[in-house]
């Protein structure tokens, strides 16, 4: 009786929210609090997919979930990430007969990294993918090898494992909880080969792939895509880049493709995390039970979700709106894409308090790279709270400062866009408290 | 003019929240005062040798990695205790303190033996610590030094600290009281649990190892951009605690 009110509350305070344009998270808290066993009384007809790790969780179930349906299968996922234990409920408990069974094919469940723990206490995933570990609202998760102990507790028998080859941190999953070489779960890996974009170095700020996770002595890698991620090897134990069981290759960022156990995938988009996003959605599709071609043919008609992009004009200029986390590895990608453009180009870049705490320190700040700005960006504009510290990391970058632009207030935006020309890169982190007034400023120009 | 040594240890293993930049922000710096430097690094398994060092500096690190430095660097004991008698400068933020206290213990309740130069000990717990703090130096008690604390280990002493480097406006003491003291200074050797940019961000603090690094070629630089980012931040600090 207690589920079956639990189910009617969750339902009813989700249409009130939906009315209300309220997030998914909080009828499923509040269902748990009525009865906190709900999840446990769940029955699933089809297969459960989990899917977590720093950066692109949303879309890569998203991706998932769009396989299982252009396949001809029923899925669910929640798809706006709302990605805590009450988002799920959420989501689970609108889609659940009033005995609890629900019925789709499959169930693609983003969930935070943190959180996943608790998550299998009440539902058993049968397929669980890490895409990858990197640091990350440090106020929360200090470093990535943190994350990794607690996703570590997550790993329950029978769950095959989807795991980032490249990755020397969240790849280590796959050893036995004992310290043996191999996990008794089932493991599936995916990976990138070289691409013309790998570099031998890190670019990036931040790298937390300098030492060996196992023996502390420095890695060596062969390539990098980005940050830590590429293939490795240490020359003190042996710990490196395992073999993948699905390996891109041959990479065409012209036309977004790349080939996969012999046959040749084109996505619709080109960034290199994308396209890592990709391959381990084929993983996890195929290993449960799509078949590979059908999989692959799927990935090109996915469409990007484009609420952390935007293109719109400033004073007849493009301008394109590139929202991050507040993390370093995320702001990275943003500083990569605005430096491999071309021509004359400004960069304004929002610098807030930290997000959720309020807390003044601009520590993500100080492992960006924005070095790499220092000689490619013509005109940089600091907003934000945090806006004179920002200057001040980029003089440390090395940025000629008289490039520089500190517009401490609303009204000082205007003229400063207007003294700079070219390309505009707009550079926030999302879920701001104050963004929009900044953006309905720029809009406005 | 003077040209400086510094040595950077541990900059692969003990690395986290963007500390190397205060060493780029002190290169910068000792440029300016028209001096040259070299900056070498020593990482974990290398044969550490502190002579001729002026500036040693290590970061901030994960608590298992710090376990494993441990090892490591009380193999050289002597070498740090000859350097810290012979007034080389020495700046050691966040976790790295623990590594010249007594001993530290991690969360699986293994106890490791430190450098022990200092008389304190330190603890890893299973959470994580995050704010804000003001402090004031003890060398220029009326300056406010903005700090952030982003930590997963205490450190105690047995009574009070004897040799602090600062006062505590906001924030915990090296005690994990509010107020009081936190921070090492002692002779040329600087220890705070404020992490990332606090050469940086701090011309106070800048200032005062430039000095005990230069001496007679130390020249005030313009810190005009610097002070103006911490006058803000201390008085959005002081408004949100209205």
């Amino acid at each position: 009786m207690r589920f079956v009110l639990a189910v009617f509350f969750c339902r009813i305070l989700y249409l009130a929210g939906r009315m209300v344009h309220k997030g998914t998270a909080k009828p499923g808290e509040w269902a748990l609090r009525l009865y906190p066993d709900a999840l446990k009384r769940l029955r699933f007809d089809g297969k459960v997919i989990c899917v977590t790790g720093t950066n692109g969780k949303t879309t890569t179930s998203n991706l998932i979930t769009h396989i299982f349906r252009e396949t001809g299968h029923t899925a669910i996922n929640n798809a706006k990430g709302s990605n805590m234990l009450g988002g799920v409920t959420t989501l689970l408990l609108n889609h659940c007969t009033l005995g609890g069974r629900i019925k789709a094919d499959y169930v693609v469940l983003e969930v935070d990294e943190r959180y996943m723990r608790f998550l299998v206490k009440s539902i058993h995933p049968d397929f669980f993918l890490v895409n990858n570990l990197l640091r990350d609202q440090i106020a929360r998760n200090c470093c990535p090898e943190i994350v990794f102990d607690k996703i570590k507790m997550a790993v329950v028998p029978g769950t095959t494992l989807i795991l980032n080859a490249n990755d020397p941190i969240s790849q280590r999953l796959s050893e036995g909880a004992d310290g043996s070489a191999r996990t008794d779960n089932p493991v599936v890996l995916f990976g990138m080969d070289r691409t013309p974009r790998s570099t031998e170095t890190c670019q990036n700020g931040t790298d937390d792939g300098k030492v060996c996770p196992k023996c502390f002595h420095p890695l060596e890698y062969e390539y990098r895509h980005y940050n830590h991620l590429g293939k490795f090897r240490c020359p003190n134990c042996g710990f490196a880049t395992p073999e993948a069981d699905f390996l891109g290759t041959d990479f065409d960022f012209d036309d977004f493709s790349y080939t996969l156990r012999g046959t040749r995938v084109k996505a619709t988009y080109g960034a290199t995390y994308y396209l890592f996003n990709t391959i381990a959605a084929i993983a996890v599709t195929t290993a449960a039970g799509i078949p590979f071609n059908e999989a692959v043919k799927a990935v090109g008609t996915f469409t990007v979700h484009a609420t952390r992009y935007q293109e719109f004009p400033i004073q007849g200029r493009k301008a394109q709106l590139i929202l991050t986390k507040q993390n370093p590895a995320s702001i990275d990608q943003s500083v990569d894409y605005v430096v491999e453009q071309h021509g004359e180009r400004t960069a304004i870049i929002f610098a807030s308090n930290m997000l959720h705490s309020h807390n003044k320190d601009v520590l993500y700040m100080y492992d960006v790279g924005f070095e790499r700005m220092a000689s490619t960006v013509d005109h940089i504009i600091c907003v934000g709270d945090r806006c004179w510290d920002l200057a001040v990391r980029l003089k440390v970058a090395g940025v000629d400062m008289s490039r520089v632009t500190i517009a401490d207030t609303l009204e000082k935006i205007p003229a400063a866009v207007g003294a700079t020309a070219g390309d505009i890169y707009i550079l926030s982190a999302y879920a701001l408290e104050n963004e929009t007034k900044f953006l309905e400023v720029l809009k406005s120009l | 003019m003077k040209h400086v040594n510094i040595l950077h240890l541990y900059s692969k293993t003990l690395d986290l929240t963007g500390d190397f930049k205060n060493l780029d922000a002190l290169c910068m710096r000792i440029r300016e005062c028209g001096c040259n430097y070299a900056v070498s690094y020593v990482e974990y398994g290398e044969k550490i040798s502190l002579e001729g060092y002026d500036f040693i500096y290590i970061g901030h690190g994960k608590c298992r990695n710090l376990s494993a430095v441990s090892e490591h660097i009380i193999q050289y004991r002597e070498e740090f205790v000859r350097a810290f008698e012979a007034g080389t400068v020495f700046l050691v933020t966040g976790s790295a303190r623990l590594l010249f206290g007594k001993s530290f213990e991690t969360l699986d309740g293994k106890t490791h033996d430190a450098l022990g130069l200092f008389d304190y000990t330190g603890k890893e717990f299973d959470g994580l610590t995050v704010h804000d703090e003001l402090l004031h130096p003890v060398f220029a008690p009326e300056e406010t030094v903005f700090g952030c604390v982003n930590r997963s280990e205490n450190l105690y002493f047995k009574g009070e600290n004897p040799s602090p480097l600062f006062t505590v406006e906001m924030g915990y003491s090296d005690n994990e009281k509010t107020g009081g003291t936190e921070g090492t200074l002692c002779k040329n050797f600087f220890g705070t649990w404020s992490l990332g940019p606090v050469l940086v961000r701090n011309p106070v603090m800048m200032r005062e190892i430039l000095r005990r690094l230069l001496g007679e070629d130390y020249r005030d630089g313009d810190y005009s951009l610097e002070q103006e980012a911490l006058d803000r931040v201390l008085h959005d600090i002081h408004e949100s605690a209205k």
